[in-house]
């Protein structure tokens, strides 16, 4: 993609008309974001917020991005620590739920498999909980590999590009990170019993 | 029963599938001899499992449209509004700790316009000035100030 300046903010009115390019990205992107943003912890709500922000950024630094690297790695350079700020932010704001509590209880139960009852679904939604309250423990470093290579699916090589780091600490981020997700897995678990 | 400490490397590869077939074949080969490495895949295999839990259903549909709609109808420059203004209030707020600071250390040198004279000539004509601005004393204090 070409280097282009950012384009002034679009009004409502449409007058100064939008940059149809950033919205282009969007469409294009918006999902892949949305997705990562859910990924990162974000609730849905957050997540669309989170969309919002990256795209934001995106127009105020689309001058940074030297072609070097491929648009979506520079987009995902963006998004990743967007929304792992995001997060961090909207955890500090928000009181969490503590582990144990019944996810029916708290109202977040998420939709049921067909065939799933409400107990099998609540220990699923606790389990869930548990995994991510484990994730959120970890040291960024450790978490954003095992998001982008666990749950984003990418390989070492666009780990490495979009972390800006070499692809033998990726390997050895994602070692360490899966001993360390272990042992807060079992922390917590004992935690709960 | 841990992993081989030398096939640790390799086995994450593996795991991951960053491996070439042969080496994934050499693997796959100790791995049948070896129960600490394959009790560390079972391990992260049931890990791999708890992280498929956070993997979020599909997008909506007409989610990325309405997004973007919102995008395009000025939440960005509403944001970068909001944005603005806390950088000014900021600026602001830092320009009143550095002008209070300044005061503080004005009174604590005698350099604020009581202390005329200690003053330094630059602040002269706004003593001066605020002298001259003071109101009136009382006719029995002004005529003990004159004794």
């Amino acid at each position: 993609m070409s280097r282009r300046r950012p384009q002034p903010p679009p009004s409502p009115s449409g007058e100064a008309g939008p940059d149809s390019r950033l919205l282009a990205l969007f469409r294009d992107y918006g999902a892949r974001v949305y997705g990562l943003a859910r990924r990162c912890g974000l609730d849905p709500e957050e997540a669309e917020d989170g969309v919002q922000e990256v795209f934001l950024k995106v127009q105020r630094r689309i001058d940074t991005f030297r072609g070097e690297a491929r648009l979506s790695t520079w987009l995902y350079q963006v998004a990743l620590h967007t929304l792992l700020d995001h997060r961090r932010r909207v955890s500090r704001q928000t009181r969490p739920v503590p582990l144990g509590v019944l996810a029916d209880e708290t109202g977040e139960i998420a939709a049921r498999a067909p065939g799933e009852g409400p107990e099998e679904a609540a220990a699923i939604e606790e389990r869930r909980r548990l995994v991510r309250a484990a994730l959120d423990r970890l040291p960024r470093k450790f978490r954003e590999v095992l998001i982008l290579r666990e749950l984003e699916g990418l390989s070492y090589r666009d780990i490495a590009r979009i972390l800006g780091v070499a692809q033998g600490t990726v390997e050895s981020r994602i070692f360490r990170g899966r001993a360390r997700l272990g042992r807060e897995l079992r922390r917590l678990r004992e935690d709960l019993e | 029963m841990s992993a081989c400490r030398r096939w640790q490397d390799r086995l994450g590869a593996w795991f991951d599938g960053e491996v070439s077939p042969l080496e994934a074949a050499e693997v796959r080969a100790h791995l049948i001899d070896c129960p600490g490495c394959r009790a560390q895949v079972a391990a992260w295999r049931r890990q791999r499992e708890d992280l498929g839990l956070l993997q979020p259903g599909p997008v909506p549909d007409g989610l990325v449209e309405r997004m973007a709609l919102r995008f395009e109808a000025g939440l960005a420059a509403e944001v970068r509004g909001l944005d603005r203004a806390l950088r000014l209030w900021t600026a602001a707020a830092a320009v009143l700790l550095l002008a209070g600071l300044g005061l503080l250390l004005a009174g604590r040198n005698g350099l604020l316009p009581r202390e005329v004279a200690a003053s330094p000539p630059r602040d002269l004509d706004r003593a001066v000035s605020e002298i001259l601005n003071r109101p009136e004393p009382a006719p029995a204090e002004a005529s003990e100030g004159r004794r």
